[in-house]
């Protein structure tokens, strides 16, 4: 039996004592296992009391972390498709255009060079 | 009376840009609408469009960059590793276009980099990962994957339409500076050769 691993312990008052027990889940039933009770047990349950608040810390950092990626990576997506669209303009505008996902010159676009039509970053 | 200066035109924005494409990329594109597109992308640099693309991208390499969890030095190391590839990417050829492209190359490598980094140390950890922190590490990555390949695909096109090169050498000049599996590297070589 691992303490810390399986579902919420919990004391359970008996005859007007209080034991401590630890429930999991078994093949869809919940087994309760006895695991003492006075100091010993108040110390055992501290200490998976602890556990669980700091793995569920951990979870919390996890998820925040997690959150600052997605938008960070949203923002660069945003700033790739700025590109797309300029690039986009730009080959429209200096006479190309798409055939089946490709680019390509068309026929009767007038000869300009690049620089002219892409204008000058200065 | 003195002339008074002509008011300066408002920057277009994103969704007037995108509504001009959308009208010029069909078989027959009006010829006012493709002057107007022209007009766009001929703005003085002070308010360019191209100006304004360029300095998002600046901007979020030099945030990315502040962000990173790497020391003060090593961040020096990257300013400067961006700087040389800049210089080794450019084309004296090169229009405003290209540059924009160069930096979308550059912003791409950085984030696949430190991607990789954030990988690697996520699956060699002591304990592992869990399947839930796997699964986004591995998107994350293949998405910042597919990033990098379409930006050296889009200068590598750019180039060819736009100055008829055919930039046989662009994907050893980027993909020797990488860090990625030769599976990786593979896949975006043919990704760049299907484009040519």
């Amino acid at each position: 039996m691992t303490i810390g691993v399986g579902q919420p312990m919990g004391w359970k008052n008996r005859k007007g004592k209080r034991y401590f027990y630890r429930s999991e889940r078994v093949g869809g039933r919940v087994i309760s296992h006895y695991i003492g009770k006075g100091e010993t047990a108040q110390l055992i349950s501290q200490i998976i009391e602890s556990r669980r608040d700091q793995k569920e810390a951990e979870r919390f950092i996890e998820r925040r972390i997690r959150a600052a990626m997605i938008s960070e990576d949203r923002e660069a997506d945003a700033i790739f498709e700025a590109v797309e669209v300029v690039t986009t303009a730009a080959l429209l505008a200096t006479g190309h255009h798409q055939h089946r996902r490709m680019w390509r010159k068309k026929r009767d676009a007038e000869e300009e060079p690049n620089t002219e039509a892409a204008g000058d970053l200065g | 009376m003195p002339k008074k200066n002509p008011t300066p035109k408002p920057l277009a924005t994103w969704d007037e840009l995108n509504a001009l494409i959308k009208r010029t990329d069909v078989t027959q594109p009006k010829q006012a609408d493709v002057d107007a597109l022209k007009a766009l992308m001929r703005r003085t640099p002070e308010k360019s469009i191209w100006r304004e693309c360029g300095d998002f991208l600046t901007q979020a390499r030099t945030q990315f960059i502040r962000k990173a969890k790497a020391t003060d030095f090593a961040k020096e190391v990257i300013v400067f590793r961006c700087e040389q590839m800049e210089k080794e990417l450019a084309n004296q050829n090169d229009g405003p276009l290209e540059k924009l492209l160069i930096d979308q190359v550059i912003f791409a490598w950085l984030r696949l980099s430190f991607i990789e980094y954030g990988y690697s140390e996520v699956f060699t950890s002591h304990e592992g990962p869990s399947l839930e922190r796997a699964l986004f590490w591995e998107k994350r990555l293949t998405a910042a994957h597919k990033r990098f390949d379409h930006s050296t695909t889009s200068l590598a096109r750019v180039r060819r339409l736009l100055q008829g090169s055919k930039v046989k050498n662009l994907n050893v000049a980027v993909f020797n500076q990488l860090p990625v599996s030769s599976a990786n590297t593979d896949a975006a070589v043919r990704a760049y050769n299907r484009h040519r």
